[in-house]
């Protein structure tokens, strides 16, 4: 008779460890699914945001494009919206070169900025280019090019052509 | 003493489902928080919104090449008047307005939208139409099935004394309209 109890409670002993196990497992399993839930949410969130600070870069270098003077097409005085004179163009590029400080810290930072015509020609001028030290060379991730049509005054032609403003943002690591 | 032993018991066992329960309301907080957080800063999809009505502006305002001092704009017009053949001749002598201006569009899209992926990306649709049904121009690349359609946004071209505008059309993921 005793010899039977001890056999019930072993019986019962066992189903006990089972359901704790059973309860342990799903627990743990629970604990898993939330931290693979949270570093994909985390990992996406991050990446969304390093997508958006270059966005606004763009956003930024782009408005102060727009109000460049010293590449605006004018005509009789007055600016042309997202118009751009292929001979400015030309000019500033060297006046970027003898005031690079002042570009590279105030106007454009750390992006890449060409004009491409695509008709009736295919041209390409490069107005900016970063100029990267060892230390920032071994930094740089890669970089993300966005591209802006504009219309591109060719005052030797007197012509209106297409084009677009490339500017390439760079990752840092 | 066996009577008090048992209520433990399932005061103990009530803890568990009451850890169990908080645990898993947690959980679902958790969830509904990031699901339901706003998203911050909607600045550059709106920029990207806008790639399309940058890029027809700036071609209707591209001189065409076609004939001295005409504008894009000018063969689209000009194309629509004479009901899809085109009045005016290319300095080539051969090509008709309707004919470059399709030529000159699609190279333009070619090496435009094409060379940064959007038709791989998304896909697109140029359209210009003189409504109800009379279709200048239909080009699209990349594929638009996958897509949900994009932005809708026609741009009118004034054809007075008729009352009917052209409408020009570009849509990144797909115009889904009908014409």
């Amino acid at each position: 008779m005793i010899a039977q109890g001890c056999i019930k409670m072993d019986k019962k002993a066992q189903i006990k460890m089972g359901e704790s196990i059973i309860i342990l497992f799903i627990f743990f399993i629970l604990v898993v699914f939330g931290l693979v839930f949270y570093a994909s949410i985390s990992k996406f969130t991050s990446g969304q945001a390093a997508v958006e600070a270059e966005e606004m870069n763009v956003e930024n270098i782009q408005k102060e494009l727009r109000f460049l003077s010293e590449i605006q097409c004018t005509e009789s005085g007055n600016t042309r919206f997202d118009c751009y004179d292929i001979g400015k163009i030309i000019a500033t590029q060297d006046s970027i070169q003898e005031n690079y400080n002042y570009y590279a810290q105030t106007v454009f930072l750390q992006t890449n900025i060409s004009f491409v015509e695509v008709f009736p020609d295919n041209n390409e001028w490069i107005l900016y280019e970063p100029v990267f030290t060892e230390d920032n060379m071994m930094n740089v991730k890669g970089g993300s090019a966005f591209q802006i049509p504009v219309t591109l005054f060719d005052p030797l032609e007197d012509t209106y052509n297409f084009g677009y403003v490339s500017i390439m943002v760079y990752k840092y690591g | 003493m066996v009577k008090f032993n048992v209520n433990k018991k399932s005061q103990v066992e009530i803890m568990g489902l009451v850890i169990i329960m908080i645990i898993i309301s947690l959980v679902l907080l958790f969830v509904v928080s990031v699901v339901f957080k706003q998203k911050p800063g909607t600045e550059f999809s709106e920029a990207h919104g806008d790639l399309s009505s940058t890029f027809v502006n700036t071609l209707l305002q591209t001189d065409s090449g076609c004939v001295q001092d005409t504008t894009m704009q000018d063969l689209f017009v000009n194309c629509a008047r004479s009901a899809g053949k085109g009045s005016i001749t290319c300095d080539d002598g051969i090509t008709k307005s309707c004919e470059y201006l399709n030529v000159t569009v699609i190279s333009i899209l070619e090496n435009t939208l094409n060379v940064w992926n959007v038709d791989t990306e998304r896909g697109y649709e140029f359209i210009a139409v003189v409504p109800p049904q009379k279709v200048l121009m239909h080009y699209t690349a990349g594929d638009l099935s996958t897509s949900l359609g994009g932005q809708v946004e026609p741009f009118p071209l004034s054809l007075y004394p008729s009352p009917v505008d052209l409408m020009i059309y570009l849509c990144v993921g797909g115009c889904g309209i009908d014409y």
